[in-house]
């Protein structure tokens, strides 16, 4: 090269040259740049070479991404570049995306309408250099059909001098189904917020790690009577000192059982004091919710009130109370009368006792003495005639029947009250008995009598006579029998025991007992009564064909039965 | 094949005949070797000469691998170069697509 001045002229040519050099530089026409005086060669397919490299490792990464890359001028030229993976996020093949001039307006064809909008205003912020960059989220129209969601970015390539956008190079990526978890996420948000904000129960969160609630839904307004920007940051303590104090100790272990990851089972309940500084009841779940790592963090709970169900139960235990009280004055009465009844029943037997004495006595004291005397008259007229006196006959007949009279007269005071019983105790009387049964009912009684079972009290001993005489008497009414065997006997408790038994025909006990007491015969019933009012016991062992056995125990220091008498 | 026997017999094949002297549009191609735009512009020289130059032009291709004295005596900076030598001296950069650039540059329009 010489060093000579270069004219204007020259400097022109040169520099319209080296525009020109630059220009298809530019376009991408040039293979080679040849250097100077040290031959310089620039091989440009090494350079591409390089390049394609480059964009291999771009698409392996886009690929991993799922996002497409694309590029082009504005306006729209035939240097348009969208790779594969551009047409396939929309599910086209490459070569059906349309031409350049038409790609615009079809593009925006596919963009879904409410995004049209938006996405023409930051289209033309970006491209009039009013925004950095140009990123958007929108749903396109897939080839199906079906609506996806890309997300765009694009960043300028190239500026022209006031700042607008000349060529553009971005990346789009397919975020359908983030896009998609994105709604279903915040649909059962939707969802769950409906449910906090309209339940009847209160729902609220305490952070365990300063103890204060962190949320309160709506209806604890209602709950408390106070509004939420009162309830929300009160503390764990606060809340406490509102608890009923009977009930601090329930709160404070059901909460350490929660805290402690165990299952508490049903809700708690207690009762706090709301605004209106009166306590209402309260049923309070809680749960426990922990940080990724395990550790405990906060407590949601969801409370409700509970004070009419309360109430009721209280209600309804006043009531229970009353009834039972009722029942129990009702049985009270029933017992009473019942007592009267035996009282009744003793003193009827006590009646009959004396009454028999009494008439016993009487017999013997006055009827029979009368007898004896009219039969002495009776016999001195016998003895002063002979069979020709017509006195003589009469007289005779007459001595006859005061005989039979005073031997009826004898034989009732005996059945009335046996001078055995009286004199020789209960062991003498059954004895008497089990004559009187054999001459009476050619029934055999077999005697087995304990000497030490005799009881000391008279009114006891005539009791068990009188029963032992009814006792055998069925049995020779009903038995069919002509044997029979009584007993008497200390249990080893130091009862009276006394039973009598035969093998007679026997019955059907549960048709005894299935009866009303009514139908039992008097006597039965009678021994019964009293028996009860002893402290005793009546029990009838019976099998149809296989005979009977009654048995009645008796407490011989039970108390007095004439003194329990009301009189 | 080398590109240089290559452009010594393409010399030769345009217009062997004919008397250098004789011709009107001397040109001279400048590329480098088998580089993607110096294949187009050797292509499309080719046709450009067979539809509007007929017998009157002589086209000598120079491979700036083989040698690229020429280039930097004629200032060439990039390849492909289309030099022309007459009847006009003008020059046209690149692969020569633009055919209009090229008819301009050798004064037929």
């Amino acid at each position: 090269m010489t060093a000579k001045k270069p004219t204007y002229q020259e400097l022109e040519a040169r520099l319209a040259a080296a525009e020109e050099i630059i220009a298809v530089l530019q376009a991408g026409q040039v293979d080679a740049v040849v250097g100077y005086e040290d031959f310089l060669l620039v091989r440009l397919k090494e350079v591409e070479e390089a390049l394609r490299q480059q964009q291999e490792r771009l698409s392996v990464a886009l690929a991993a991404s799922g996002g497409a890359i694309y590029e082009h001028s504005i306006p729209l030229d035939v240097t348009t570049y969208h790779d594969d993976r551009w047409a396939e996020i929309l599910g086209y093949r490459p070569d059906d995306l349309p031409v350049p001039d038409r790609f615009l307006d079809w593009l925006f064809e596919q963009v879904h309408p409410e995004d049209r909008q938006p996405l023409q205003r930051a289209y033309t912020d970006f491209i009039e250099g009013r925004t950095s960059d140009y990123h958007v989220e929108i749903r396109l129209r897939h080839k199906q059909g079906h609506w996806i969601w890309v997300d765009g970015l694009s960043v300028a390539s190239d500026r022209d001098e006031q700042g607008r956008v000349r060529r553009l190079v971005g990346m789009m990526t397919d975020i359908t189904q983030r896009k998609d978890a994105e709604v279903a996420l915040q649909q059962s948000e939707e969802r769950f917020r409906l449910v906090v904000e309209n339940s009847w129960d209160g729902i609220h969160q305490l952070d365990l790690r300063t103890n204060r609630y962190v949320f309160m839904s709506p209806a604890q307004e209602k709950l408390t009577g106070f509004p939420l920007d009162e309830l929300e940051g009160l503390s764990l303590t606060e809340t406490f000192a509102r608890l009923h104090p009977d009930d601090r100790e329930k709160v404070t272990a059901y909460l350490q059982t929660v805290i402690s990851g165990d299952d508490p089972g049903e809700p708690m309940e207690y009762r706090w004091t709301v605004k209106s500084g009166h306590y209402r009841w309260f049923s309070d779940s809680r749960k426990l919710v922990r940080d990724r790592a395990g550790r405990p963090v906060s407590l949601i709970g969801v409370s409700r009130d509970i004070t009419a169900r309360k109430e009721a139960e209280a209600a309804l235990r006043q009531l229970t109370e009353s009834l039972e009280q009722q029942v129990a004055d009702r049985t009270a009465e029933i017992r009473e009368q019942a007592d009267q009844l035996r009282a009744l029943t003793l003193q009827l037997g006590q009646t009959e006792q004396r009454e028999r004495r009494r008439m016993a006595q009487t017999l013997h004291d006055y009827v029979q003495q009368y007898i004896v005397a009219a039969k002495l008259r009776v016999e001195w007229i016998v003895n002063q005639t002979d069979g020709a006196d017509q006195l003589h006959g009469p007289a005779r007949q007459a001595d006859e029947i005061l005989d039979k009279a005073l031997e009826a007269s004898r034989a009732l005071t005996l059945d009335l009250y046996p001078p055995a019983l009286e004199m020789d105790g209960l062991a003498g009387g059954l004895s008497w008995l089990a004559d009187s049964m054999a001459q009476k009912y050619q029934l055999t009684v077999s005697l087995r009598l304990e000497e030490h079972a005799e009881p000391a009290r008279e009114d006891l001993r005539f009791f068990l006579f009188e029963s032992a005489r009814e006792l055998l008497f069925n049995t020779a009414k009903h038995a069919g029998v002509k044997a029979a065997a009584l007993t008497l006997a200390r249990t080893a408790d130091g009862r009276i025991e006394l039973a009598v038994s035969d093998q007679g025909r026997g019955f059907e006990p549960d048709r005894l007992r299935n009866r009303n007491s009514q139908e039992l015969t008097y006597g039965l019933f009678s021994l019964q009564q009293r028996l009860a009012h002893l402290g005793g016991r009546l029990e009838i062992k019976s099998v149809p064909g296989e005979g009977t056995t009654v048995t009645l125990t008796a407490p011989v220091g039970a108390g007095s039965p004439g003194e329990t008498v009301a009189e | 094949m080398t590109v240089s026997e290559r452009t010594a017999s393409e010399r030769t094949a345009s217009r062997p005949e004919q008397d250098a002297s004789r011709v009107t549009y001397k040109l001279r191609l400048f590329i480098a070797g088998h580089e993607p735009n110096s294949v187009l512009a050797r292509k499309k020289i080719r046709e450009i000469c067979a539809a509007h130059l007929e017998d009157n032009y002589e086209l000598e291709l120079i491979d700036v691998f083989e040698d690229f004295s020429a280039a930097v005596e004629e200032r060439v900076v990039v390849t492909p170069a289309l030099l022309i030598d007459a009847p006009t001296k003008a020059r046209v950069l690149g692969n020569l697509q633009d055919t209009a650039k090229v008819l301009a540059a050798l004064g037929l329009i």
